[in-house]
């Protein structure tokens, strides 16, 4: 069964007013225990917008989302859990720490959440080696850190909580690519040992490649595609027209096979690549 | 020429705070000596904290060296009574287009940096205009920033800079925060300004694809210049790079992982075309 599910859910902004307009059109999509899910789209294209119904942050204007299989709108009362069941790491989450040390601001959420001081030791320690922060950051003050660590930070206080289903938007925007591949490390790792499903927003079409098994496409609001990653990354022109694009390997064997060499198309990274293009070498003897 | 010239800069951020932690030893700039040429298209490139947005900050003297010299057009950064003439020929772009935007209204935004040096408002119009057209953002000066996309606005804040005329453009990151389609609108634009109006722009990115766009790259680590030089002698030194961990292009990086398997491969490609070229020939 489908862990979380989405009906028709639509979101107006500035409902009724001359201002109204579409922020998520009518998407329907369902996602499985342990996925994890790429969602990529234009600007403005209503990424954030709909995460953030995903979680109960925004009430959807009409639809619904079934987490477990149940209606997350259905007892208003009952919301909270949700958020404890479904965490979500915003956009710049650096700018949300507040407190004094690293460790009470990951502590935030499990407090929150009533749980023992035992417990909530035992999840920030383990919610740390998780995004790979050192213990010895532990009692510092969270703005003493550099970029790339405050954001783990925020991070780690977020699978602090447990969540079933993560979900980060944008985790590594204007991260160097040494951060940039720390997180996504540690994000793959986090999702394999724990087989908890995560969904990923991002901008960069080749940390959804390498690390998505799913991929959601949206267009001014709606869904324009939601299949495997290889075969969202193989339909280039589908990407090209909504403003997106393949990531740079998939182009260039893409175009190799356009050509008529035979590749196979959807090569999502280098290593797979290098091994299609020495194989085929091979084949036809040159190499 | 030489438009910005650095000779043995050193820099280090000298406040209460860092004395307090005791760090205010460390250099966040390390004997740093480069020119660039008027007309020039220079990307720099790093990790984060190795100096980059320091040296940028130094272009337009937001910040002055501790140590060692800093020229800009032959002006002196240390020169405190020249700044307001530095800071007119070096115009600074930042990461995030939202934390830039001043005004309401596109064309009240772009006319901010002409108003405050007291140019005649008719002359004010004309340069407004010219920006935005540079820019194609002419057919949205009356819109709200807020309802333009991160690449218009960003191409807005760049068109802010325009409207000053300065020699120089400087962008910190100008598309960390874009989407594909918008990266590429800002790319295409800052190459336009530096091919068509002759500006001498330099782009501090994380996109490597990005830098081979210049004539010519510097490469940071730790507050020094690691390497120098054209987008293909720097980014064919691969190991080297690897070895910083830094990133090279694609395209490069698949061909030296083929060279490496035994794949004849003379020359590393640093764009995609180029290797969708190059790799044609070596299947055909």
């Amino acid at each position: 069964m489908s862990i979380l599910r989405t009906e028709n859910l639509t979101l107006l902004y500035s409902a009724k007013t001359p201002f109204e307009h579409i922020g998520v059109d009518s998407i329907s999509i369902e996602i499985e225990k342990g996925d994890f899910v790429g969602i990529i789209g234009h600007t403005g294209s209503g990424k954030s917008s709909f995460t953030q119904m995903l979680n109960g942050l925004i009430k959807p204007t009409s639809g619904k989302v079934y987490l477990d299989g149940e209606d997350i709108w259905q007892d208003q009362r009952k919301i909270r859990d949700v958020r404890f069941k479904v965490g979500l790491v915003f956009q710049y989450p650096e700018y949300q720490l507040f407190e004094e040390t690293v460790y009470k601001d990951i502590a935030f959420g499990p407090t929150n959440m009533g749980l023992s001081e035992n417990e909530i030791k035992e999840r920030v320690y383990s919610s740390c080696k998780f995004v790979g922060l050192d213990n010895s950051l532990l009692e510092k003050s969270p703005f003493d850190l550099s970029g790339g660590e405050k954001r783990r930070v925020a991070i780690a206080g977020v699978i602090a909580m447990d969540p079933e289903i993560l979900i980060l938007d944008e985790p590594t925007a204007g991260l160097d690519p040494m951060g940039r591949d720390l997180i996504m490390s540690q994000l793959s790792a986090y999702h394999r040992k724990r087989n908890n499903t995560v969904i990923l927003v991002s901008h960069s079409m080749e940390d959804v490649a390498q690390n998505c098994d799913k991929v959601l496409v949206m267009n001014k609001s709606k869904c324009a595609m939601f299949d495997t990653t290889k075969e969202v990354f193989s339909n280039s022109e589908l990407l090209y027209s909504v403003g997106l694009k393949t990531p740079c390997v998939t182009e260039i064997t893409q175009s190799l096979k356009e050509k008529g060499f035979s590749l196979p198309s959807g090569i999502l990274n280098v290593e797979d690549a290098v091994i299609e293009i020495t194989e085929l070498l091979k084949r036809e003897g040159k190499l | 020429m030489d438009f910005i010239t650095a000779q043995n800069l050193s820099f280090r951020y000298d406040t209460e705070y860092s004395q307090l932690k005791n760090d205010g030893q460390r250099m966040v700039l390390d004997d740093v000596s480069l020119n660039i040429k008027k007309g020039e298209f220079v990307a720099i490139v790093g990790h984060n904290g190795s100096g980059k947005s320091t040296l940028a900050k130094q272009f337009n003297a937001m910040l002055i060296p501790t140590s060692g010299k800093l020229f800009v057009d032959g002006i002196d950064t240390s020169d405190e009574s020249r700044c307001y003439d530095i800071r007119r020929k070096v115009g600074l772009v930042l990461q995030n287009p939202d934390n830039q935007l001043v005004a309401s209204i596109v064309e009240e935004d772009v006319a901010f940096g002409p108003e405050n040096l007291g140019i005649e408002p008719s002359l004010i119009r004309e340069r407004v205009d010219e920006a935005l057209k540079a820019v194609d953002m002419y057919d949205f000066r009356t819109f709200a920033p807020h309802k333009l996309s991160g690449g218009q606005k960003q191409r807005v804040a760049i068109a802010g800079v325009i409207a000053m005329q300065p020699d120089c453009i400087v962008l910190d990151e100008p598309t960390a925060m874009l989407d594909p389609s918008g990266r590429n609108e800002v790319i295409k634009t800052i190459k336009r300004l530096n091919k068509e109006s002759g500006i001498t722009v330099v782009l501090i990115t994380h996109f490597m694809e990005e830098a081979v766009n210049a004539d010519k790259v510097f490469v940071m680590d730790g507050g020094k210049i690691l390497c120098s030089g054209t987008p293909y002698e720097v980014f064919s030194q691969v190991e080297l790079l690897k070895k910083r961990r830094l990133d090279v292009p694609v395209a490069t990086q698949l061909c030296y992982k083929l060279r490496a398997c035994g794949v004849d491969i003379k020359s590393l490609p640093l764009t995609n075309e180029e290797c969708i070229a190059l790799l044609s020939e070596v299947l055909k």
